[in-house]
Parts: structure tokens; C-alpha cells; sequence
């Protein structure tokens, strides 16, 4: 009986699973079912120039379609200007009359627990009032802000989780844990999860933000490059201090001046070098590299190579007071192929510059004319491109921004390309010569070679010196008080026959910000609104670029070499970032203030400026005073303008490139054939096989296409 | 009537289902204590199993593993003939050779090491020996490889003490930078493992030898046996079952080289020949954002693995009487 | 005397489960030829692939049906043994499942062949347009149709055999 009971219940088990079974339902029919099907976000890309003449025809309108962009972007500056005019002036930071959450959860992330608005430092820090920042409060700006806004801020960031990561884990939950997310290196990600209604789509809350409205308003180019393809801008952009330089080209002023000016300082050498290079240019009568090569004859000593070098500029430049006014200050007029020629000197001159250094010749010191800061900035070394005949290197701030315009207006991907190939070739020859740092690719390495190279004369036993690398001027004139900033190399830019200093580096729109999710209720997303206005609003900009008040000098300020007055440091905020971060003061405003940490703002020089010391000022004046040309938002070459930081890429984009293998491996073959590494492929047309096999035209493909709606 | 039996004992065997069920029932306590390890398991080992299917998806986070769309073999498609297929083979290629070294020179020396260890016959000499072998085990692969790499550094402005060993031997020349040189990775990389798991591996060994009865030892000194014929005649077969098992164990886990110690020991300079599955995997699916690529060339591996070690188990039980299952 | 139909049973039994199987890995596999639809196509193509999504979901969710039905049939020892009244009811369940989701999926595969017989596929490059997977598709679905059937009755004739020789209807527990 017992055990026929329990026969009866396992059928009714039985029976309730066949329910269950027959409730999974059929299979759909395409005809009877259109409702299940997900709306198509996007046209496919091919739709968009399904035809070659479509994209001849685009070729050619491209004029008309920049003075169609212009009108556009003029109406739409009327507009937001309208706007601004009905909305709130965009003055101090009143709280806006709409329902506000008094609390926002945040989620900043940078891959670095030292960079969110958490202060992490086992060192509390004690504010001028005597308030202690202890471990796990908010930082001292960050505090600031919630006490100037009324705002309860917490954050709730995965301290050491970094921003991609932070994306892609928050989207498996529809960004519901934060009212606001933020970082580095997003944009894109904002975009396409924007554009698939995950954050708010700020154009249509600007009268909520009076200040950003402004902004965008006078800024018409930084509108249109966070706008996403489908017209919407779902973040606010991290825009780095445009309209200034950013790396320059540094050097040792006596160096230069030792070698070439006079014999006095010049020591017997027996380093030789045997030439690789053979020079680019045929601009003047001869070619220094050529005359060094051949007075070489395979092999190529100190004497010859400098003999050679002032023989040159004496008869080539007659003009030139002394033979270093070539390369140093505003008389500077070399090209690439004078800068080898120097270098070549430079390199050959171990016990002379050695002795120029430090007083003494250094028994087996080495010289290395040209270094990068540390092998993550290898691509520094490309951007030597650029002063081969102006070939595009990055069309925006970033390692990773290998598109940009060409004459016409039209991608191209620069690392794939013939002409930057060949110049491949040049670069391989001047490692072959020694004349780049040996170590600069090799990414293993982690060293701070500008410390070594530059920063470490006096130390004992030191035998490596560097003479030029290109970087950002105050923290490299800061390493060194020899090393003077100097004027580019002149090139030629596109068709154009003129020689011209040019850096096609500059600062930019950064790929980071951040933006308001739609899980957010009412309430939170108008008081996330009036957080991310604040930043540009006048003291929002401050506390966010400096300090909050208690870090400033009260009623002074710095007046910068463009005559710009900016907000000062006070003695304890100089102090302060001294005793805890050895004067490194950005790191100081990140790492314990919370100021300047990647989120939707327009960061200000006047930081910078201030902190420059030793020639670093002089460096500034000379690039200005050239002036060095650079690349713009604003340019009307295409040659010179910059491209968006991301392109706001449509599902099936994504879906393509996922396709697609190119990206870094390429690079990697790039460097090792530079590098002569055995495992590298034999020539530059392997390398450009291996972007094809790849799927570079399809990848360009896709770049070009979401540009064209991006633009359109 | 013998087929009627036989029927009848099928008859109430065919009850298995139910038969388990009302087992599971009456001892429940049993099996409740069970219970958290088949939590355990179904969390950790089977329910991550249903996230492979994103090697046959366009997996995108927001949309989660499920609602993603499906595309099919394309994904298997890109690596093994598409733009991936370079990196992939290469990564595969590396993969077994590695493995294969690792194999062949990596796991003869706990044998030889477990032997050794027993014929030293003062305890307490024995005892240090082993313990300094041990030792490397216990310390984490970052610290082995930053050791190494510390050691083999030969670059501007220091040289390692090993790589500068080398150099007064005249085994490489000054210019050599050994961890940026792909011909060397892999030997750096079987002699790393060696070093830190050799000695923990002999334990297995060694216990296998303690285990096998001194009286055949005494047999074979009586018989006229040398010390070699002893561990020719005694010691081999008396940890043959063990050694098979390794083995077994060791082919299925043949595809999974320690990525870690790859990943601390690489670098663009030496993919050629350093770059494995799992790198491959950590850089493509993780690094590079490409979930869906990555975790289909994680199944490749896993696949291969598996029928690695269902065919080593096949062979093992043909030709001797030892296999896993 | 061998018993021809236990035979015929446990034959049935694996090769039900061995469709199941090819189906599981023809839906998993279902838009190898299809994903280009979606990222170089038309918009009309990009409508369709993911249109076909929704089939491609379901009947993968329907292939692992069919496989965990398989197994359940494993558990009732059903191709080793005739079915007493459970296994008789797990067979019906089974069958019953297997063939009226095969036959609405025979119903609506035509529909999607037909569907993509009719796109424009010449503004993509290189493409070769396939039917493999809805052909096979197909096939494996009307086997599993035949193959559904013929169990079921062979598994009611086993399970009748049984009664005749006098088992019981449901058997001893222990």
C-alpha cells in the first residue's frame, strides 16, 4: 500500500512535467509572428553607400557637404544659444525648481583605486581647517561639491575596476546601480548604449543644464563629436585643455651648443657607427646624410660625421650665427635628415657629452639621441612620421586614434598604409644606427627611461644619457635644467611645397566622461542633470580644475605667458602635494584632492602652467612664438583636423569588427620589424599583408561609414 | 526458462528510477549532507557551462548570454580559416608544442627526483632535500617569474646574474636579450616549471615507492639484483599504477599550459613562440573585449582537452590494466 | 527466442536520441551562413536575420528539450527494457512532444527557406547564398516525426507483451 501511494504521487509528478513540457510553447512563424521580432536598430552600413558611385559622388560633395556641416552646426549654435537665452543665466549654481533626488549613487571607475572620488590613501589628509580625509570618505573636492549642491554622493565604484569592465558588467544588470556612470575610455560604449536608450539623452534636458547648453553652444565641434549616430549625446566628454600644445620636442641645449660651436668641450672618441640611414630630403643643394655617409665610406667616426655636419650648415645656412642655431631656439630650421645628422654625431660623442654632463668622462657611457619615456609610448616614435614628407601618424590624442582625414576629407587608417609603411623602412634604419633607444619596444620593460636618461646625471655609476625625446613639456623640462624645448623639424605637409613646423599632436576630446542611466528615477536624473552642469558652470570648473576655495589664493591669480590670469595654489596646496606626492601636483589633485579625475569637464592650461618650471616656460613661448602649426576641431584642411576621439559605432558595426582580427598584433609586427626582432616578418609588404589579412578594407569600411553619419 | 529469468531479473531492475528516488528518500540525511557539494559543483562547474554557448553568439552584455543573437559556427569560423586564423594557429601550434615539452622533459624528472629522494637513506637529510624542493611550489607564480625575469635581464642598464653568467660562458652574446628573444622562451618556460613543481610533484611518486613492501627488495638483493635492477625490476612496476595515472591525468590537462607563468613571461616579442590558447583567450576575449571569439577558441581548447584525455584513458586501459575509469 | 521488438525498442531509442543530438548541434550552428546578413547586407536582410533569431532561439530551446526527453527516456532504462506504466507514460510524453513540435517546425521551416530564397543578396560581396541548414533541418525533423511514431507503438506493443505474460502493471518499488 505505502509503496503504491507513492507510485500515484510520482504520477502526478509525471503529469505536471508534461504541462510544463507542452507550456514551452511551439516554434514561431515568420508570417504569424512579426511582433517578436527586435526592432533593427540601425540600417546596415552597406545600405548607407551600397554603391561606388554613391561614394564618388560623396567624394566630390565633400566641399559642399563641409558648408552644409557649417550651416548645420551655425543653426544648431543659434539654437542652443535661444536656449540659453530663456534658460537660467548660466551663472552661479542655484538649484534648478524640479524635483531633486537628495542622494546619487556613482559609479566612477579608472582601474585604479587612487583615481576615484574615494580618498584610498592610508595617509589621511588634513584640509587647512583642520578637517581629516581618512581612507573610504569622499575626496576633499568631491565633498565639496555635495555640500555646495546639496547632494548626498555615494560611491559605489569597484575601486580597482576599470571603466570597460565596469560597462560591460553594469550593462548585464541595465545600469541599475548607479544613477551615474563614469570613466575612461567609455565614449564609445556611452554612444552605442545610448543609442540602445540605457542613458539619458542629454540634448533633450539641456534647458536643465544652462551651463553645459552654453558650452556645447560656443563649441559647436565638441557637440558634433559626442554626438552619437543617431543624433544623441549621451555623455559629457572629458575635453582636455584644447587649443594648447601638448607634447613638444625636448632636447639638452649644451649638448648641442658643445658639439657644434666650438672645439673646447670636444674629448677623443672611439665609438663608430655604420650608416643604415640615407636620408629623405632634397630640399637644399646636398644632403647631409648623404655627404656623412659618404665620407664615411661604412664606417662613420665622431670627427668625419661632425666635420661633415658643420661643413654642411656652413655652407648651406651662412645666415646662422653659430652652427647650433640650426637646431636650438627660434632660429631652428633642420629637417629630419639634419637632426640624424646630429644625432649620428650625438651618439658618436659618448666620452665628450658624458664630460659636458657631468664634468667627467664616463668610462663606457652610452648615448641615446632619441627615447621615448617608457615602451608604453613607443608609438612616440612613430609620430617621427610625421616630419617625413607629413604623414599622418593619430588623428586624435591616443596610441589607439590610427584614423584620420586625408586631403579629401576621407578616413584612412595610418598604420596600414603604403606610405607610412615605407616610412617604417626610414625608422627601421635609424634603430639599426643606434640613433633611437634600444629598449623602446620592448614592452616587458617598465622603466622610466626619462628618469634614467635624463633625470639621473648625478646619481653613481650612471653611463646612460639621452639627448631628445617628445613629450610633455613641464614634467620633462621639470626632469632636466639643461633640456630646452625645440622647434619641430621642417616638412612639408600634404601637396603643399612649403616647410613647415608642425606637430600634428595636440590636446583633444577625451574618450572619457560620463553619463546618466535611464534606470535612474525622475528625481535622480534631474539631480544627476544639475551634478554634471555644475562642472561648467564657473565654480564648478574651479573646484574641478584647481580646487575647492581653501586650496586658492584669495583674490590672486597666476598671469600665464599668454597673459591669461588663472587661479593660484596656495602655499598649502604647493606644500601639501610636495610632502605627499613629491611635488607632483596633478597627481596630488587626482590621488587626494579628487580634482581633474576623468569626468565631463573642460580641463584648463593654467594648472600646468604654473607647476612649469626650470626652461619649460621658455619651451611654451617658442612653440607659440613660431608658431608650430597643429591640428584643430576647427581646421578647414582636412589634413590638419582632428577626428572625433570614438566613432559611435552601430550593432552591426560592433558585430563586423568583431570579425575582424586588426588591432594590436599588427602593431606588435610593426615594432619588431623596426626592432630587427628574428621572429619579424622580412619586409614592410608583409606588414601591410598582415593588415589585410586581417580585414583593414573592411575595418576602414566601417570607420568610414559611421564617420559619414557622424558628419552627415 | 533460463530466458524468462533473465527477463524477470531485467523485470525488477527496470525499476532503477524509482528504485533511486525512494532510496534518496529514506536516507535523505545522507544526502542532504551531500547536498553542498552538488551546489558547489552546480554552480561553479555546470552552471557556468550553459555561458560557453556565447562561442556560438554575438554576446552582448546588456542583452546577457541568452537573448544575444545567435550566428552560428561564424565565430569558429574567423579562427580557424578566417582573419583570426594566424593568431589562432599559432596560439594552437604553441600550445601543444609547449605542452609537449613540458611533457616529454617536464614530467620524467618528479619520477626521477621521488627515486632519488628514496634511496637517501638518513631521514633528516632526506627530509631538508625534499623540503628545499618543495619550496618554489609555495611561492606564487608572480614572485618565480619576476625572479626570472629579474635573473635573465640583459638590457641598457642591468644585467641579471644568470644572463650575465651566460655571457662570460660565451653561451649568448652581449646584444642577447633572452626574455625578448622568441627562441628562447620555451626552454626559459619547461625549466621555470620545472623548478618550482618538480619537487612537489615527486611527492606523489615518492609515496607510491614508500609504498611498494621492502620484502621485494630483500627478494631481489637475495636473487644477486643490483641497485639498478632494482628500480628497473621493483621500483618501476611497483609505481606503475601511479605513474599511469599521471599520465592520464597530465595528457587531459596537456592544452592547459599555465597561463599565468605565460602571461608574466611574455611579450610581443616572443608570441611567436610563447603564445598559447589561454593567452590568446586572456587577450582577445578579456583584453580585447571580444567575448564571444575568445570563449570560442577556450572551447576549442576545452574540446581537444577532453578528447586528449578520453583517449589517453582509452589507450591506458588497452594496454595495461590502470586507467581513471 | 530473441525478442525482436525490445530490440527494435532499444534501436528506436537511440536513434531518437542520436536526432535529437543533430539537432541540437544543426540549431546551435543554424546562422553560420546567415550572419553576414546582418552586418554586410541589406536592411531587408538584416530584418530577416533577425526574424530568423527567433525560430533559431526556440528551436534550440526545443533541441534541448528534446535531449533532456531523451535521457528521461535513458532513465526509464527504455532501450534496455519494456516499458511498465511509467515508462509507457514518459514514452507518450516524450513521443507526443517530439512529433507535434517537429511537425509545427516543418510547418514554418519552408516559410523562412522561402523567405530567404526571395532577398537580394548582390550588394554583398562574395556571398553563397545556402539552404544546407533548412533542408537538414528538415529531414532531421521528419526522421524524428517517423521515428517518434514507430517508438511509440513498438513501446505499447512491449509494454502489452509484458501484461500478456502476466507482470504486473506497475512494478515492485524495491
Amino acid at each position: 500500500m505505502k509503496n503504491h501511494s507513492k507510485s500515484l504521487l510520482l504520477v502526478l509528478l509525471m503529469i505536471l512535467a508534461v504541462v510544463a513540457f507542452t507550456a514551452c510553447g511551439g516554434v514561431s512563424d515568420p508570417e504569424a509572428e512579426p511582433t517578436a521580432e527586435p526592432a533593427p536598430t540601425e540600417a546596415p552600413a552597406v545600405e548607407e553607400a551600397a554603391t561606388e558611385e554613391v561614394a564618388v559622388a560623396e567624394e566630390e560633395a565633400v566641399v559642399e557637404e563641409a558648408a552644409a556641416e557649417e550651416a548645420a552646426v551655425e543653426e544648431a549654435v543659434a539654437e542652443t544659444a535661444e536656449m540659453e537665452a530663456e534658460a537660467v543665466p548660466a551663472e552661479e549654481v542655484a538649484a534648478p525648481e524640479m524635483a531633486m533626488a537628495d542622494a546619487l549613487n556613482l559609479n566612477i571607475a579608472a582601474g585604479n583605486n587612487q583615481r576615484t572620488i574615494t580618498y584610498q590613501q592610508a595617509t589621511p589628509l588634513e584640509l587647512p581647517d583642520g578637517t581629516v580625509i581618512s581612507q573610504g570618505a569622499l575626496k576633499p573636492t568631491w565633498q565639496y561639491i555635495q555640500e555646495q549642491l546639496g547632494i548626498q554622493l555615494n560611491d559605489v565604484t569597484i575601486q580597482d575596476q576599470s571603466a570597460g569592465e565596469m560597462m560591460d558588467v553594469s550593462a548585464a544588470t541595465s545600469f541599475d546601480n548607479a544613477a551615474i556612470y563614469g570613466g575612461n575610455s567609455i565614449a564609445e560604449d556611452f554612444m552605442s548604449y545610448g543609442a540602445q536608450g540605457y542613458f539619458v539623452r542629454l540634448n533633450d534636458h539641456l534647458e536643465h543644464m544652462p551651463n553645459f547648453a552654453a558650452y556645447l553652444a560656443a563649441s559647436p565641434n565638441i557637440a558634433k563629436a559626442i554626438t552619437a549616430y543617431d543624433g544623441g549625446i549621451y555623455f559629457v566628454p572629458y575635453v582636455a585643455e584644447i587649443g594648447n600644445y601638448a607634447r613638444v620636442f625636448d632636447g639638452r641645449e649644451t649638448w648641442v651648443t658643445a658639439l657644434l660651436d666650438s672645439d673646447e668641450a670636444l674629448e677623443a672618441e672611439t665609438h663608430t657607427l655604420t650608416p643604415s640611414y640615407e636620408g629623405f630630403w632634397d630640399r637644399n643643394a646636398t644632403n647631409v646624410v648623404d655627404l656623412q655617409n659618404e665620407a664615411a665610406g661604412g664606417t662613420l667616426t665622431r670627427d668625419v660625421a661632425r666635420d661633415t655636419l658643420l661643413a654642411y650648415i656652413a655652407e648651406t645656412y651662412p645666415e646662422l650665427e653659430n652652427p647650433s642655431d640650426l637646431y636650438l631656439g627660434e632660429t631652428a630650421v633642420y629637417d629630419m635628415d639634419e637632426l640624424v645628422a646630429l644625432w649620428r654625431v650625438i651618439e658618436l660623442s659618448p666620452n665628450t657629452l658624458s664630460k659636458v654632463t657631468t664634468g667627467d668622462v664616463i668610462d663606457g657611457a652610452e648615448i641615446t639621441p632619441f627615447f621615448v619615456r617608457q615602451t608604453s609610448y613607443r608609438e612616440d616614435v612613430l609620430r617621427l612620421l610625421n616630419y617625413f614628407g607629413g604623414q599622418r601618424v593619430h588623428g586624435s590624442d591616443s596610441y589607439a586614434a590610427r584614423f584620420y582625414l586625408d586631403a579629401n576629407g576621407e578616413l584612412q587608417y595610418s598604420y596600414a598604409e603604403d606610405s607610412f609603411l615605407a616610412g617604417v623602412d626610414l625608422l627601421k634604419d635609424l634603430y639599426e644606427e643606434g640613433l633611437i633607444h634600444s629598449e623602446f619596444a620592448d614592452t616587458s620593460m617598465t622603466d622610466n627611461v626619462r628618469n634614467s636618461l635624463y633625470a639621473a646625471d648625478d646619481s653613481d655609476g650612471q653611463q646612460q644619457f639621452g639627448f631628445m625625446t617628445y613629450d610633455w613639456i613641464a614634467s620633462t623640462t621639470a626632469s632636466n635644467p639643461d633640456v630646452v624645448g625645440m622647434l619641430p623639424p621642417l616638412t612639408t605637409v600634404g601637396d603643399s611645397d612649403e616647410f613647415i613646423h608642425w606637430t600634428e599632436n595636440t590636446r583633444v576630446i577625451k574618450p572619457d566622461g560620463w553619463g546618466i542611466s535611464t534606470a535612474a528615477s525622475e528625481e535622480e536624473i534631474n539631480a544627476a542633470l544639475y551634478l554634471l552642469d555644475y562642472f561648467f558652470s564657473d565654480a564648478g570648473h574651479i573646484v574641478q580644475n584647481y580646487s575647492p576655495p581653501y586650496g586658492l589664493l584669495e583674490g590672486e591669480t597666476y598671469l600665464a605667458p599668454d597673459g591669461i590670469e588663472y587661479p593660484k595654489f596656495n602655499e598649502w596646496m604647493v606644500d601639501a602635494s610636495c610632502e605627499l606626492k613629491s611635488c607632483d601636483m596633478s597627481g596630488f589633485l587626482r590621488d587626494f584632492i579628487g580634482s581633474q579625475i576623468p569626468i565631463g569637464y573642460q580641463k584648463e592650461i593654467g594648472f600646468e602652467l604654473q607647476t612649469t618650471i626650470n626652461h619649460g616656460e621658455e619651451a611654451w613661448a617658442l612653440w607659440i612664438g613660431a608658431p608650430v602649426k597643429s591640428t584643430s576641431y576647427e581646421s578647414e584642411d582636412p589634413l590638419f583636423r582632428l577626428v572625433p576621439p570614438v566613432f559611435s559605432l552601430t550593432e552591426q558595426d560592433t558585430a563586423k569588427l568583431g570579425q575582424l582580427a586588426v588591432g594590436e598584433e599588427q602593431v606588435d609586427q610593426i615594432f619588431l620589424y623596426i626592432t630587427g626582432a628574428e621572429t619579424a616578418v622580412d619586409s614592410v609588404e608583409a606588414l601591410k599583408a598582415l593588415y589585410v589579412n586581417a580585414g583593414i578594407d573592411d575595418y576602414v569600411d566601417v570607420y568610414r561609414n559611421a564617420y559619414a553619419r557622424m558628419t552627415e | 526458462m533460463a530466458e524468462h529469468r533473465y527477463e524477470e531479473k531485467n523485470d525488477a531492475e527496470q525499476n532503477r528510477f524509482l528504485k533511486y528516488t525512494v532510496t534518496i528518500l529514506s536516507d535523505y540525511r545522507l544526502y542532504l549532507l551531500l547536498l553542498p557539494i552538488i551546489i558547489w559543483y552546480g554552480l561553479w562547474f555546470y552552471k557556468p557551462l550553459a555561458g560557453l554557448l556565447i562561442a556560438f553568439k554575438n554576446y552582448q552584455p546588456n542583452l546577457g548570454v541568452w537573448e544575444s543573437d545567435f550566428v552560428g559556427f561564424a565565430n569558429f569560423g574567423s579562427l580557424v580559416s578566417g582573419t583570426w586564423a594566424p593568431q589562432f594557429w599559432r596560439a594552437f601550434r604553441n600550445t601543444f608544442v609547449i605542452s609537449l615539452y613540458g611533457f616529454i622533459f617536464g614530467f620524467p624528472i618528479p619520477i626521477l627526483l621521488a627515486i632519488f629522494f628514496s634511496e637517501i637513506t638518513r631521514n633528516g637529510l632526506r627530509g631538508i632535500t625534499q623540503t628545499f624542493s618543495y619550496l618554489p611550489h609555495f611561492l606564487s607564480e608572480v614572485t618565480i617569474t619576476g625572479l626570472v625575469l629579474t635573473l635573465l635581464y640583459n638590457g641598457e642598464v642591468t644585467t641579471g646574474v644568470i644572463a650575465q653568467f651566460l655571457i662570460n660562458l660565451g653561451v649568448i652574446s652581449e646584444t642577447t636579450k633572452i626574455m625578448q628573444n622568441a627562441e628562447y622562451f620555451r626552454p626559459v618556460f619547461i625549466m621555470t616549471g620545472i623548478w618550482k613543481e618538480a619537487g612537489y610533484s615527486s611527492i606523489v611518486y615518492f609515496a607510491a615507492i614508500m609504498a611498494i613492501s621492502p620484502v621485494l627488495y630483500e627478494a631481489l638483493k637475495v636473487d644477486g639484483g643490483n641497485k639498478l635492477q632494482e628500480i628497473r625490476f621493483v621500483t618501476f612496476p611497483g609505481m606503475a599504477p601511479t605513474l599511469i595515472i599521471m599520465i592520464v591525468l597530465r595528457i587531459g590537462n596537456m592544452l592547459s599550459v599555465g597561463y599565468e607563468r605565460v602571461i608574466l613571461l611574455y611579450n610581443a616579442n616572443t608570441y611567436e613562440t610563447a603564445d598559447v590558447l589561454s593567452t590568446f583567450v586572456f587577450r582577445i576575449g578579456l583584453e580585447g573585449g571580444n567575448q564571444s571569439i575568445g570563449a570560442a577558441a577556450g572551447m576549442f581548447e576545452a574540446l581537444i582537452g577532453f578528447a586528449l584525455v578520453v583517449g589517453a584513458n582509452f589507450i591506458s586501459r588497452e594496454i595495461s590494466d590502470s586507467s581513471l575509469w | 527466442m530473441k525478442n525482436y521488438l525490445l530490440k527494435t525498442q532499444s534501436l528506436l531509442v537511440y536513434a531518437l536520441i542520436a536526432v535529437c543530438i543533430a539537432l541540437f548541434v544543426l540549431y546551435l550552428g543554424f546562422m553560420t551562413q546567415y550572419y553576414s546578413l546582418f552586418y554586410d547586407g541589406t536592411m531587408e536582410t538584416f530584418d530577416y536575420y533577425k526574424l530568423l533569431q527567433v525560430f533559431n532561439k526556440e528551436a534550440f530551446s526545443l533541441s534541448l528539450i528534446f535531449i533532456a526527453l531523451g535521457l528521461v527516456l535513458l532513465m526509464f532504462g527504455l532501450h534496455k527494457y519494456r516499458p511498465g506504466l511509467f515508462g509507457l507514460i514518459a514514452v507518450f510524453i516524450a513521443t507526443v512532444y517530439m512529433s507535434l513540435n517537429s511537425i509545427t517546425i516543418l510547418q514554418v521551416l519552408p516559410k523562412y527557406k522561402n523567405a530567404y530564397l526571395a532577398l537580394d543578396f548582390s550588394s554583398m560581396e562574395d556571398y553563397v547564398p545556402s539552404t544546407f541548414v533548412f533542408d537538414a533541418g528538415l529531414v532531421l525533423q521528419s526522421i524524428m516525426i517517423v521515428l517518434s511514431v514507430l517508438f511509440a507503438i513498438v513501446a505499447v506493443m512491449t509494454f502489452v507483451q509484458r501484461l500478456k505474460e502476466g507482470k504486473p502493471l506497475v512494478r515492485k518499488l524495491i
